[in-house]
């Protein structure tokens, strides 16, 4: 019984930390994107990525286990369509990658 | 209709991926050295997470599998529900990771904007602060 409650801690805590984390980048990012090229891809990366953590831990409940309910899905229909959604928001991470190379190329050596 | 895991393990793949593709032009396209160390440690615990998230949960779908196997004592599966469990706590592993690996990429962020505020024109950044 207690490590349940303990992953469900771990899990639901590293979802909610992401979060905080991407709305960190997502607003200095913002704060940079008229003057810098990438910096826009970054923020918006950065902002799909938070939404996924969102979704992560309040799509399930919060005392709920994502992992352990997209485990339970097997295959897109209406009702878990959040699921399918909330995942492959996670793709957000490549524009940030992609906007960091772009910022990066007008650096001197 | 989608299936689930294609889902799951495609995400986690194309991840790799391009946090592959990353590592590799990091050498080359990085010029300051502690941004390109960040982006490699940040990169390889992304791949790591996904790789233990994507096995983590497709042996966890074996859940309803393994609980019959141990309930009506299967000869020789007794404790297959437990190996099912362990995969479960060891994903949570991956979510660490993650948590890390986001960490870092936020820092990496940061760490250049102040590299390119240092190295750009003053006027453009008095402006740029200005229509702020």
């Amino acid at each position: 019984m207690n490590i349940i409650l303990f992953s469900l801690i771990v899990e639901n805590g590293a979802f909610i930390a992401i979060f905080i984390i991407c709305l960190i980048g997502a607003y200095a990012s913002f704060k940079q994107y008229k003057n810098l090229p990438g910096a826009d891809l970054i923020f918006l990366g950065f902002l799909l990525y938070g939404v996924y953590s969102l979704l992560a831990f309040t799509g399930s409940g919060f005392t709920g286990s994502f992992f352990d309910d997209f485990s339970k899905v097997g295959k897109l229909n209406s009702l878990n369509y959040i699921y399918f959604v909330s995942f492959a928001l996670r793709l957000g991470l490549v524009l940030v990658i992609v906007g960091f190379f772009r910022v990066a190329r007008g650096l001197k050596a | 209709m989608i299936p689930s895991s294609y889902v799951y393990n495609g995400v986690n793949i194309i991840l790799g991926v391009v946090c592959l593709i990353a590592i590799i032009f990091s050498f080359k396209a990085i010029p300051d050295k502690r941004v390109r160390l960040l982006v490699i440690v940040g990169s390889v615990l992304i791949i790591l997470s996904g790789a233990l998230l994507s096995f983590g949960l497709n042996v966890f779908k074996m859940y309803t599998l393994a609980w019959t196997a141990t309930t009506f004592r299967m000869e020789g599966k007794e404790d297959a529900l437990e190996t099912v469990l362990l995969f479960k706590d060891l994903s949570l592993l991956g979510y660490v990771f993650e948590v890390v690996a986001i960490g870092l990429f936020a820092g990496i962020a940061k760490r250049l904007y102040s590299l390119r505020a240092g190295t750009a024109p003053e006027g453009e950044e008095m402006e740029g602060e200005a229509a702020q």
